[in-house]
């Protein structure tokens, strides 16, 4: 098998860095001789890892938009919301700036950050030649993004302990907000098993 | 003396200077990846600011967070109860997830940190044997280095903005005492996040023996 490493990269000089303590190695050792974490020139089998998380994150993410993320109760009457039909709510009721928020940081951003992650999945092990500067742009931006889909759950979690007030109204958690925070999670893990060092050992186009 | 190290976004070969001016931001000359940061006093600061957070989720953690009024109804709350709420209405997962996205991760790191930075800033006082002080420091930086992407203090403040825009309509809300501790405490929160990078921690650890 040859694998080629980009010009001037350590593992081009049979050198490995390790991602906890910089520490440069012998690219034949398996642990830092530093910090003992275990190194290798780049994550194994990182493109797959990544995909198998996206993929699950993927099936997570249907029962996060149809299933209610939050059942409001007003004098015995339960209405169930969506994350959709929230932001429809906000949208007719006019509150244009709300409805944004929502509809960024549960819809537009989990949906691009996915689509991100397959784009430099298929760039990566793709034969053609890549631009570098704007994938590794575009990959930092998708690991700097993640953690803010949280939002919308730490808002439900906010509204059911604020909201109680006896039986007048009473706000529960949906089964959504479990599988959203789940999507959260699993594309947070996606990004962080991507090697970005890939990227750079493919020609510059 | 200069390190030889390599960039963790692209793997290029660097040689990094001992000494990084003021306010200067170090990237790799070809993924522009910022390795590290100059700073005069990183160690002092990142030492004080992480001891005052610590102060400032304890306080925060005491008081009212949040209050609401409604028709006559009145409620208020304190942080933990977002976790409590949930937890009584048998939504365990995510009770968990928020307490310890919020509380316990940031407030373990913070103790984390400081069980390296005190040491290393009062040598003289730990005069610690050489065995345990070459691999102690080295497990605890694994563990901060997992543990900052999980840190969501930030995105809770700003769901908790969220949900009074969103409840602007029905309820009065008002602020208590905690939220505003919480707000210092994300803020100095950043700012240790910022100073103490994994360059710098390793440089004092290593400085250190």
């Amino acid at each position: 098998m040859t694998i080629k490493y980009s010009q001037g990269s350590a593992a081009a000089s049979d050198l490995s860095c390790c991602k906890i303590c910089a520490q440069l190695n012998d690219a034949a050792l398996v642990k830092c001789q530093y910090c003992g974490e275990n190194i290798s020139l780049r994550t194994p089998f990182s493109i797959q890892k990544t995909l198998a998380l996206l993929l699950a994150s993927m099936v997570f993410y249907v029962p996060a938009n149809l299933y209610p993320i939050m059942n409001t109760t007003v004098l015995g009457a339960q209405v169930e919301s969506t994350i959709l039909s929230g932001i429809l709510l906000f949208l007719d009721e006019g509150a244009y700036f709300v409805a944004a928020v929502i509809f960024i940081a549960s819809i537009v951003i989990p949906l691009s950050k996915m689509l991100a992650i397959i784009w430099l999945c298929i760039c990566v092990s793709s034969s053609k030649s890549i631009k570098h500067q704007e994938l590794t742009k575009l990959y930092a931006v998708t690991e700097f993004i993640g953690k803010w889909s949280m939002v919308d759950v730490f808002v439900v979690a906010i509204l059911v302990a604020l909201i109680q007030v006896g039986n007048l109204m009473v706000i529960s958690p949906g089964l959504a907000a479990i599988s959203f925070s789940i999507v959260v999670i699993l594309t947070m893990l996606s990004a962080q098993s991507f090697d970005s060092r890939l990227l750079w050992d493919k020609a510059e186009r | 003396m200069e390190k030889k190290t390599a960039c963790s976004g692209c793997d290029l070969l660097i040689e990094l200077p001992n000494k990084v001016p003021f306010s200067t931001k170090l990237c790799c000359p070809r993924c522009h990846h910022t390795l590290t940061r100059g700073h005069k006093n990183a160690l002092d600061y990142t030492l004080a600011i992480s001891i005052s957070c610590l102060f400032l989720l304890v306080f925060s953690l005491s008081f009212n967070f949040l209050s609401f009024e409604s028709n006559g109804q009145f409620r208020e709350i304190m942080l933990f109860e977002t976790t409590l709420e949930l937890y009584q209405k048998k939504f365990y997962f995510l009770a968990l997830l928020v307490c310890l996205l919020t509380i316990v991760f940031p407030a373990s790191y913070l103790l984390l940190l400081l069980t390296i930075l005190v040491p290393v800033k009062f040598q003289t006082l730990f005069s610690r044997s050489q065995t345990t002080a070459a691999k102690h420091p080295i497990y605890i930086m694994r563990m901060l280095n997992r543990l900052a992407p999980w840190i969501m203090v930030d995105v809770f403040l700003i769901g908790v903005l969220v949900a009074l825009i969103k409840m602007w309509s029905l309820a009065t809300l008002s602020f208590g005492i905690s939220f505003w501790s919480y707000v210092i405490f994300v803020l100095m929160f950043s700012y240790v996040l910022y100073c103490a990078d994994q360059q710098k921690l390793f440089h004092w650890v290593r400085n250190d023996h």
